[in-house]
């Protein structure tokens, strides 16, 4: 099973060092929509059963808006950004001046949010392709609110069409000042993995 | 005893024990349950069928909607169920992102119609089914009574 090859140490660590680049480069674009100093925890990497990924995100019924773009090209994968509720409903206030009702995203809110992920994501992408040499293509962002199985659930389908276990690229994020905190989560392809690491030189 | 099925697994339950799933998207959760000895399965598909994962066959066949329904029902039958008198129900199917490029299809449909399909080929009976929409599920299956309970993020809590 090609899938189950286990990535050695090494290998997990490069790719954790690039997410690590990734998610800086985004946190950076992050504050300056924001203006609010955004900081980033260092990234972390496991690979786990695709089953288990929704307990490494914080168990399957927290509510979250999440941000899933595919990226295409020379690799392939999936990257989200996650924000718990209450900074949604902060972020929301910022740039919208107003707060999410009955748990439901309005027009504006789900545009906002997909905005956030088009920029923050692609300069998440934009970086690690400078590192690799490669073109990362991200797709348009899509946006929901919803409880975290839910929401990584299509991501997670995506994955599965390839593999049984994931390797999740994870940064945590957390604002200077006002309430807002989420992660970026990488989980590419199997075989976008093994590239990646080959072209970092530690394959 | 709460009995959780994760993404792509099934498990097999007695009362006075509950299967649940948690946070259904696009995914379908499976409930089959035999009233005469209260034994009962749960499966969460990912996919409708192995065409969609043509790299990964040895897949598990709980991940997949045409394989899920028959692997449960031997898991039940080994377990002491009577199969032939067991009903179906299903939850889940939801279209989760508005505004999904084209080529991403719907998914939760697709899934839904293969479980469905595939239920029909095994003879087991579909009393009852909460699928499509945009919203993720919970649902939690109660040995004693077949009730299925779905829960949504805002609260709304249904039993078919």
């Amino acid at each position: 099973m090609a899938d189950e090859e286990k990535l050695d140490s090494l290998m997990i660590d490069a790719l954790t060092e690039a997410g690590n680049i990734g998610a800086g480069h985004a946190a950076t674009s992050l504050s300056k929509m924001l203006r609010e100093n955004i900081m980033n925890h260092s990234t972390t990497s496991k690979v786990v059963s695709i089953h288990k990924v929704p307990d490494a995100l914080g168990g399957a019924e927290k509510i979250v808006a999440g941000i899933y773009t595919t990226f295409s090209g020379e690799l392939t994968g999936g990257i989200l950004m996650l924000f718990p509720e209450k900074s949604v409903n902060t972020i929301s206030k910022i740039l919208c001046e107003s707060e999410v009702h009955d748990m439901q995203l309005s027009e504006m809110q789900n545009s906002m949010l997909c905005e956030i992920g088009n920029i923050c994501l692609c300069w998440y992408l934009d970086a690690i392709g400078k590192l690799i040499g490669m073109d990362l293509i991200p797709t348009p962002p899509v946006a929901a609110y919803d409880m975290i199985g839910a929401v990584i659930d299509l991501p997670l389908i995506e994955l599965g069409k390839v593999a049984d276990s994931a390797l999740v690229i994870l940064t945590e994020f957390k604002g200077e000042v006002h309430e807002i905190e989420g992660i970026f989560l990488m989980l590419p392809e199997p075989e976008s993995q093994k590239e990646m690491a080959k072209r970092l030189g530690v394959a | 005893m709460m009995v959780s099925v994760g993404i792509g697994q099934l498990r097999v339950a007695r009362s006075p024990s509950r299967l649940l799933c948690l946070g259904l998207g696009s995914c379908v959760a499976i409930a089959i349950w035999d009233s005469s000895t209260k034994i009962g399965g749960m499966a969460h598909v990912m996919l409708p069928d192995q065409s969609f994962a043509p790299k990964r066959l040895d897949s598990p066949p709980a991940k997949f909607g045409n394989t899920a329904a028959k692997a449960l029902t031997d898991e039940m039958k080994k377990a002491g169920a009577n199969v032939y008198v067991s009903v179906a129900k299903i939850a889940g199917g939801a279209n989760m992102f508005r505004n999904v490029s084209p080529n991403m299809k719907d998914i939760g449909l697709e899934n839904s119609e293969a479980v469905k399909k595939a239920l029909k080929q095994i003879h087991i009976r579909l009393i009852a089914e909460d699928v499509g929409g945009s919203l993720g599920r919970t649902v939690e299956l109660d040995l004693d009574t077949g009730k299925l309970s779905v829960k949504n993020v805002r609260g709304l809590v249904k039993y078919i």
